[in-house]
């Protein structure tokens, strides 16, 4: 109970109150900004808060994330030019609601319903975490190789159209984490002779290339001189009788959302879209799905908020990241010298309960924040696009400098970057890269440790129930991926 | 898919480097599982997969690549001023490199040399600058890159 009201003690600090106000508020700009998300904006504001405390700088992160997630409703909806891939499925409803006249209403419920959904993952987790954390206790290295395989599997198997391509992902991502320094031996591998290479491709450089850089050179090829249409906004306050109307999906996405987040690799946009097809079969009024219906709004972005939540849960109690942007938090948490796993439950619960209660704030202050800035963000399609390419150059260059001050690290970010464009321009998937690049260290550790433990031999795997459950599920995972793929079925949308 | 053969291909080469190099590494006399052990196990999966992507890839024979000439001159270009910058921001330092880096990129996006867009280029460079060097030096007490210019 002290640990409790020491953590609300700690979010109320003026500093970290004001922190996670500010990200919430950046994170709703970045996340207004279409083809800027939550992932990018965590990874280059992350080296600005290398010189903070840990609590604080997970604050600011966590605020981003909650304004990130809902911030590109906001362009969904005034001018259907979504913000994220997972703000997709309110394209239409919305869209519609604001040529009615009803833009702000839509953006109204869009905030409510992501705040509930939001909310109720952070229950979720804070009630499911302990939890598992608990069952995580009793991993071995062979435990938690295969626990780790298995989040990788499956973040490969959905996250891409091409079960063959997102293999090649991973296992690239997976090669370039063994640049460095073995983790057992001092030995420095494939290092080429090149000093800085010795300790290894940094993490954060790598992904703002990925995100950031490979934006810039997106957005740069794909520029068209176009002027924006100025949408004007209404009333955005919903009143009692849209909440009552919207209330049942707002509560259902939230219950779809922390299902899918717990699941590696299926993101806010797999939970938005199975929200969508639920509200689609169970509106009160389903003739109105697509045409301008407020349930439509609620469900979809309850569920793409209620991801954060549980995503969470598996980064926080195994360390092991859901998705990409709780990889560029995960790390973002080891460079604080905070190691997500089963003993920060038991050992630092002082940084945990913050967590959660930052959590808490951020989606509260979302519901202020997101209705505040929501006149000034419908705006935000006005700002000239060289401007914005310009400035993501140079806080993407500023930024992996300062992720260790080293200017080695601005090219290795350079060089992600065209990697990352080409990547995404062929239909390669980044977010297995990005999460085999955090998840190698820890596979590789494991699978020898386990070798050394066996002395040698590979059945160590296949001996342990938990480790033959998960290596099963990764196996059934991928040979179903397989399956769809030549079935030609249609395949999932990217949760990335 | 163009692309994805030459994918399929540059992966097996990396897998074949990645394989010989780690051939020269220390062995473990505790285990066989040595600092060459993890990498050579992913380099084969990897090598293997490659085969797939080339096998797949020229069994559906789909044609087409959606980089143009004209895309490849702008993707030049855009990584040609990320390389000038960090290479002045190497040698000169944040300020001067920043200031211009910001102008050039806009400018090229913007296509059209007109004084509008440079007057608006210039007062995003110079905002960016400031803005950046009062939250890393001033605020968060992080240094900058520093060079013969500032």
């Amino acid at each position: 109970m002290e640990l409790v009201f020491n953590a609300i003690i700690t979010i109320f600090q003026p500093i970290n109150f004001s922190l996670t106000l500010l990200g919430v508020l950046i994170g709703t700009l970045f996340g207004a900004i279409p083809g800027l998300t939550a992932t990018l904006a965590i990874a280059l504001l992350s080296p600005l808060t290398f010189n903070m405390d840990p609590i604080s700088s997970m604050l600011l992160l966590l605020g981003i994330y909650a304004g990130g997630m809902y911030g590109g409703s906001i362009t969904a909806i005034t001018i259907r030019a979504p913000g994220a891939p997972a703000n997709a499925a309110v394209v239409d409803d919305g869209y519609a609601l604001t040529l009615q006249g009803k833009g702000g209403v839509a953006i109204g419920i869009s905030n409510v319903a992501g705040v509930v959904g939001g909310l109720f993952s952070c229950i979720a987790m804070i009630f499911l975490s302990p939890l598992l954390a608990k069952f995580a206790l009793m991993f071995g290295p062979a435990e938690y190789f295969s626990v780790t395989l298995f989040g990788l599997t499956a973040v490969f198997a959905v996250s891409g159209k091409s079960f063959i391509k997102g293999v090649f992902s991973a296992l690239l991502g997976l090669l370039l984490a063994t640049v460095g320094y073995d983790p057992i031996l001092p030995f420095s591998r494939f290092n080429f002779g090149i000093a800085p290479l010795s300790r290894g491709l940094s993490f954060l450089p790598a992904v703002i290339g990925m995100f950031a850089f490979a934006e810039v050179i997106r957005l740069v090829l794909e520029y068209k001189e176009e002027e924006q249409q100025m949408v004007k906004v209404d009333r955005v306050v919903p009143n009692l009788q849209e909440f009552k109307e919207s209330f049942r999906f707002m509560i259902r996405g939230g219950i779809i959302g922390v299902l899918i987040g717990i699941l590696p690799g299926a993101g806010g946009t797999i939970a938005s879209y199975v929200s969508y097809g639920d509200v689609r079969r169970n509106a009160r009024h389903p003739e109105l799905v697509g045409k301008g219906s407020l349930e439509a709004i609620a469900g979809p972005e309850s569920a793409n908020n209620a991801v954060s939540g549980g995503a969470m849960i598996p980064m926080l109690t195994l360390g092991i990241p859901g998705d990409s942007v709780t990889a560029v938090l995960l790390g973002a948490m080891m460079i604080q010298g905070i190691q997500p796993g089963p003993l920060l439950f038991k050992q630092h619960l002082d940084v945990v309960y913050p967590i959660f209660a930052g959590m808490i704030l951020s989606n509260v202050s979302l519901l202020f924040i997101g209705m505040l800035v929501v006149k000034p963000i419908s705006r935000i399609a006005l700002i000239k696009k060289p401007l914005l390419i310009s400035f993501l150059m140079i806080f993407g260059v500023i930024g992996s400098f300062a992720s260790s001050n080293s200017i080695f690290d601005v090219l290795v970010a350079i060089c992600f970057g065209v990697l990352g464009f080409f990547m995404d321009r062929f239909d390669f998937p980044i977010a297995p890269t990005v999460l085999a690049m955090i998840l190698g260290p820890l596979l590789e550790n494991s699978l020898r440790q386990a070798m050394i433990t066996s002395n040698g031999s590979p059945l160590i795997f296949f001996t342990k129930p938990i480790s033959v459950v998960f290596l099963a599920i990764a196996l059934i995972t991928s040979l179903s991926m397989i399956y769809r793929e030549r079935k030609q079925a249609k395949p999932l949308p990217s949760g990335f | 898919m163009k692309a994805d053969l030459f994918a399929g291909i540059s992966g097996l080469f990396l897998s074949i480097v990645v394989w010989l190099i780690s051939a020269s590494f220390p062995v473990f006399a505790v285990s066989k599982a040595g600092p060459a052990y993890y990498p050579r196990a992913i380099a084969l999966i990897f090598g293997l997969a490659c085969l797939g992507l080339i096998f797949q890839t020229l069994k559906k024979k789909e044609a087409g690549n959606p980089m143009t000439g004209y895309l490849w001159l702008r993707l030049a270009v855009i990584v040609g001023i990320l390389i000038a910058y960090y290479f002045c921001i190497r040698s000169l330092g944040y300020f001067f490199s920043t200031f211009f880096a910001g102008i050039a990129l806009a400018m090229y996006v913007f296509q059209k040399f007109t004084v509008r867009n440079l007057l608006l280029s210039t007062a995003n460079a110079v905002i960016i600058c400031v803005s950046i060097y009062f939250i890393f030096t001033i605020l968060l007490k992080a240094p900058l890159p520093r060079g013969l210019l500032f």
